[in-house]
């Protein structure tokens, strides 16, 4: 892989550097790629790395927000669709797989998948080919699929909410990105790289950290990761130009990480929610995150080990 | 002693399950799946894993000619007494790391990065092997992956009496990989089961190698010699 040109992919701590080490072996075959990693460790970044350092390089590389689209309109989005196939489609339209067709196809946060068409994204892998809505035959498209995902797909599968066959099908080449709290120094080197790239972009004096600010970074959990790190650093180029970061700047930014795990923002929708589902989604997310180990589950909800067994067997949860 | 020569390399290697699938794993599907499209036959895979078995084997020779040679010379009578404590310590510190308790093991990886990077070309050359040849060749670079188990089954080997010892050790942790490197995960449900239960034994073996050790040390009628570890092929 060529150096990187991404402040986002760089570092030099183990446990980074041996996922990197194993994506340059991978890039260069035509594997399916699993990314997995919390929210904000770069793997949309990774798995633009893997394309430009295969042999499709020269061709396109597409990125797919599973998250960000809806069950009515995933379909179309990723397979296309033919003219008249439904109410509102004028036009011919290619998907995104279509689109991606010599490259790459990133489809992030395939966790979000709905399960209709997990089916059909199946399908697609097991036989390269692609039918958009209202065409009769399939066509073949020759893409590399790249997927990444901050939920655990393993648990999803067990609660039956991913397919277990999609599952294995991307599961070739698994690549877990760690996040920036296992990657010790790489936090100063990063931050570095990110003070001077904001210094050059804002064309301002380049800050820097004390020692002491550092170590204070070192401890911090970094929830929202590498993400976090880089506005942190651009308000401090912003804030404080030429100037050096200290522990109160520090302190300012993160307090609110550190100090209030429970400001979770959470918005009313104007449909209203259901309470009790959110309650199942929390248990089971917090089961996903701790690998199934109840007592943790608890700690992270706030509540006691008896309260959590209570409210899984009220929801049937196992 | 023997036995639990044989038994070392094995938990080690069956203990790092998960580790190995989330490393060398990747790379395992990479290269089945590039057999699989173009239609190359699956011995191309067994190949490339003897080849990585065959590096971890000489390595294990080449650490104990070093080991050996570090610890005679530092005291040439206790020699063996230190290296046994070495050991001792070694499959502590594994055990630990296999239980999530010493994540700054992986460190060791620092060690074999320089090489990596020189190999590295090789490796990506041959990562889609076109014949058999290829793909011994890319597994024999491969075993020389920065990898903090295959260090620590490394270090472990270093103890040994002999280079041929060492060489055995190593090829007994390679073949303990195998299962789950040649079955590409499907194994895995079934051998992670035992994974933590590996990690707890090899933390009691080494425990109780360092209690033995102090008990001899105390022992009027032990001798420095007595120490020898490791000892599947003796010098």
């Amino acid at each position: 892989m060529k150096p990187p040109q991404h402040i986002e992919i760089m570092g030099d701590s183990p446990a980074f550097t041996s996922v990197m080490r194993a994506a340059r072996l991978v890039a260069v075959t035509g594997a399916t790629v699993l990314i997995q990693g919390e929210s904000g460790v770069g793997k949309e970044l990774l798995a633009h790395a893997i394309h430009t350092d295969s042999p499709r390089a020269k061709g396109p590389f597409v990125a797919v927000n599973c998250a960000a689209l809806t069950e009515s309109l995933v379909e179309s989005e990723l397979f296309g669709h033919a003219r008249g196939a439904f109410t509102g489609a004028a036009q011919e339209r290619a998907g995104r797989i279509a689109t991606a067709h010599g490259g790459t196809l990133f489809l992030d946060e395939i966790g979000d998948m709905p399960l209709s068409i997990q089916a059909k994204l199946l399908r697609f892998l097991e036989n390269g080919e692609c039918q958009p809505l209202g065409c009769e035959l399939p066509k073949r498209v020759d893409v590399r699929v790249i997927a990444a995902t901050n939920r655990d797909l393993a648990s999803l599968v067990n609660t039956g909410r991913f397919r277990q066959d999609l599952y294995y099908r991307l599961q070739v080449v698994p690549l877990v990105l760690p996040p920036l709290r296992d990657r010790g120094r790489d936090v100063a080197l990063l931050a570095n790289a990110f003070l001077q790239r904001f210094a050059a972009h804002h064309a301002a004096l380049c800050p820097f950290f004390s020692n002491a600010a550092l170590s204070v970074m070192l401890d911090h959990p970094w929830p929202g990761n590498i993400r976090e790190l880089r506005n942190l650093c651009e308000r401090a180029v912003i804030f404080h130009p030429g100037q050096e970061i200290g522990v109160e700047f520090l302190h300012a930014q993160l307090a609110a990480a550190i100090s209030s795990p429970r400001a979770v923002a959470i918005t009313l929708p104007n449909g209203g929610i259901n309470l009790d589902h959110l309650e199942r989604d929390l248990i089971l997310a917090a089961l996903e995150r701790t690998n199934g180990n109840r007592t943790h589950a608890a700690r992270l909800l706030d509540l006691t080990r008896d309260t959590l067994l209570y409210r899984m067997k009220k929801h049937a949860l196992r | 002693m023997e036995n639990v020569s044989l038994l070392v390399p094995l938990l080690l290697a069956f203990s790092s399950v998960l580790h190995c699938l989330g490393m060398c794993g990747g790379i395992v599907g990479a290269m089945s799946w590039h057999l699989a499209s173009s239609g190359r036959p699956w011995g191309f895979l067994l190949a490339a894993n003897a080849g990585r078995v065959a590096s971890y084997a000489l390595a294990g020779g080449l650490v104990v000619l070093f080991g050996q040679t570090l610890f005679t010379t530092l005291s040439p009578e206790y020699g063996h007494t230190l290296l046994r404590g070495f050991a001792g310590v070694i499959l502590v510190g594994n055990g630990l790391f296999l239980l999530g308790r010493l994540p700054g093991l992986r460190h060791m990886e620092a060690v074999g990065s320089r090489l990596w990077a020189w190999l590295e070309p090789v490796a990506r050359r041959f990562m889609t092997p076109g014949t058999m040849g290829q793909a011994l060749l890319f597994g024999v670079v491969w075993g020389w992956f920065p990898c903090s188990l295959v260090y620590g089954a490394l270090l472990w080997s270093s103890t040994a009496c002999s280079a041929l010892s060492g060489a055995a050790v190593m090829l007994l942790f390679g073949l303990g990989t195998l299962p789950v490197m040649v079955s590409a995960g499907w194994l895995t449900g079934y051998l992670g089961r035992f994974r933590r239960i590996g990690a707890w034994l090899l933390l009691g073996i080494g425990i109780l190698n360092l209690i033995f050790l102090g008990w001899n040390v105390h022992n009027p009628h032990w001798h420095p010699t007595d120490n020898r570890v490791n000892c599947l092929i003796p010098p």
